[in-house]
C-alpha cells in the first residue's frame, strides 16, 4: 500500500488498540527510543481522537475522587508537602460531599417512592427502610404500604452485575427462614408483600438483598450472605 | 461543567503547578468523559473505577508531559484513559474476553457513532472518511477503537481468520489516512 509502511501500520494499530499484549509492549518500548515512530503514533492519536467524542459521558461513582486523593496521599513522594495537607483536607470534603449526596438521595427516594408508589395509602401505615452495606452509602430504599400490603423497592444507582439479579428477602423476628419478597428490577419495583404473613411480622421484619442468578434464587433460598440490610421505620408519625 | 479547550489548558497549567483545586476542577470537568470511554472498553464497572483512579493519579504525577502544541487537553486525557483501558483488556485471559464480548452489542442499543456527525469539524471529517470505507472495515475500526476489541475477537465476530481481519484493519486505516489528507 502506497504511503503505508510497516511502521505506519504498527503505529496505527497500536493507537487503534488491536495489537496483542506482547506487540503492544514492544511498540511502547519503541516509542521511548524511536522518535520517528513516536511521531507516527502521535499523528494517529490525533487522527482517531475525534472518535472519543462519540462515546457518551458516564458519571463515575460519587466517592471516586476521594479515592484518587487517598491514592495520591498514600504515595506522597510525588506530592509537595503543603499540597499533601490540602489534598488531605480535600479528601475529607469529598467524603462528606459523597455522604451528604447519598443521604439526600435516600431521603428524596423515600419521599418519591412513598408518594409515587402509594399515593392513596392511609397515612399511618407507611414504612420505609434504607438497606445499606455496613456503614456505606444507602443502596436500596424499601417502602411498605401496610394497608395494601405492597412493597416498593428503589435501587439507588446499583445495577446488578451481568447475568445476575438482586433479590429482596424478609427475615421475620420469629427467626423463620428468610422469605423471598421478589426480584428487584433496575428501576423502582412494586412487589406484593407476602399475603400469607401477618402484618406485624411484615412491618417488624428485617429486609435484606442478596445477589442471585439471573431471575432470582433457583431454590427459594438465598444463595449467599445478604449484601444490603435494613429495618423498616414507620414514617407516618 | 463545560470548559473550552483553552480554559481546560489553563486548568491543566495550574495542575502542573500542583494546585489541588485545579485538579478537582479538572476531575469534575473531564471524569464523566473518561469514565464513559473506559467503561465502553472494559465493561466491568469495578475494573473501570480502578482504571479511572489510576488515570487521574497518573495525570497528577505526569501533567508536566502535557504539550498544548501537540494535543488538546481532552485528547491528551482521553488517550491516557484509552491506553490504560486497552492495556487492561489485552492483559485479560482470552476466555474472559470471550465471555464479555458476547454482551457487547456494537452500535446496537445505543446511538450509532455516525449519529454524532455534527459534533465537531474533526469528527465530521473523520466520519465522512469512515463512511467511504466498506461497512465491515468501518465497523471493525469503530469496534476496535471504541470497544477495545482485539483481532481475535473481531475474527470471531466476523467469522474470518485473524490474518484477514489484520489485512482489513490495515487497508481500512490506510484508506482513512488517504481520505483525511486529501
Amino acid at each position: 500500500m502506497i504511503g503505508f509502511s510497516d511502521d505506519e501500520a504498527l503505529a496505527a494499530e497500536y493507537v487503534l488498540g488491536t495489537l496483542d499484549q506482547a506487540e503492544r509492549a514492544a511498540a511502547e518500548t519503541r516509542r521511548r527510543t524511536d522518535q520517528a515512530f513516536d511521531d507516527l503514533v502521535q499523528q494517529w492519536e490525533l487522527r482517531l481522537a475525534p472518535l472519543a467524542d462519540t462515546t457518551p459521558d458516564l458519571a463515575p461513582p460519587s466517592d471516586l475522587f476521594a479515592s484518587i486523593l487517598t491514592r495520591l496521599n498514600d504515595g506522597q513522594a510525588t506530592v509537595a508537602g503543603d499540597n499533601v495537607i490540602v489534598l488531605r483536607r480535600q479528601i475529607r470534603v469529598w467524603r462528606t460531599v459523597a455522604a451528604i449526596a447519598s443521604a439526600l438521595a435516600a431521603v428524596l427516594a423515600v419521599w418519591v417512592v412513598g408518594r409515587e408508589a402509594f399515593p392513596s395509602s392511609s397515612t399511618n401505615q407507611t414504612y420505609v427502610a434504607v438497606l445499606q452495606q455496613g456503614q456505606g452509602a444507602p443502596t436500596f430504599v424499601v417502602s411498605l404500604d401496610l394497608a395494601h400490603r405492597r412493597l416498593a423497592v428503589m435501587p439507588l444507582g446499583t445495577d446488578a452485575p451481568q447475568n445476575k439479579s438482586y433479590e429482596l428477602w424478609m427475615i421475620g423476628a420469629d427467626h423463620a427462614a428468610p422469605r423471598s419478597v421478589g426480584v428487584i428490577d433496575s428501576k423502582a419495583t412494586i412487589l406484593p408483600a407476602l399475603p400469607d404473613v401477618d402484618r406485624g411480622t411484615i412491618s417488624g421484619a428485617t429486609y435484606a438483598v442478596t445477589l442471585e442468578p439471573h431471575g432470582g434464587s433457583p431454590n427459594g433460598k438465598p444463595s449467599g450472605a445478604p449484601l444490603f440490610v435494613g429495618k423498616l421505620m414507620n414514617t407516618s408519625l | 461543567m463545560m470548559f473550552s479547550a483553552d480554559e481546560l489548558s489553563a486548568v491543566l497549567r495550574r495542575v502542573v503547578a500542583k494546585d489541588p483545586e485545579a485538579f478537582e476542577a479538572l476531575y469534575r470537568a473531564t471524569s464523566a468523559k473518561l469514565y464513559g470511554i473506559i467503561v465502553r472498553i472494559v465493561v466491568n464497572r469495578s475494573v473501570a473505577d480502578d482504571i479511572l483512579q489510576e488515570v487521574y493519579v497518573k495525570v497528577w504525577q505526569h501533567v508536566g508531559d502535557f504539550d498544548a502544541a501537540k494535543a488538546s487537553p481532552i485528547t491528551w486525557l482521553a488517550t491516557i484513559a484509552r491506553n490504560r483501558a486497552i492495556d487492561e483488556v489485552r492483559r485479560r485471559k482470552p476466555d474472559v474476553a470471550q465471555e464479555e464480548i458476547e454482551t457487547i452489542d456494537v452500535a446496537g442499543n445505543d446511538s450509532h457513532p455516525l449519529d454524532a456527525l455534527d459534533r465537531s469539524q474533526d469528527l465530521q471529517a473523520l466520519m465522512g472518511c469512515l463512511k467511504t470505507l466498506d461497512q465491515e472495515k468501518r465497523d471493525i475500526i469503530l469496534l476496535a477503537y471504541c470497544r477495545g476489541l482485539s483481532r481475535e475477537e473481531l475474527a470471531r465476530r466476523y467469522v474470518r481468520p485473524v490474518p484477514t481481519i489484520k489485512t482489513w484493519i490495515h487497508r481500512g486505516l490506510a484508506q482513512l489516512k488517504a481520505c483525511l489528507s486529501s
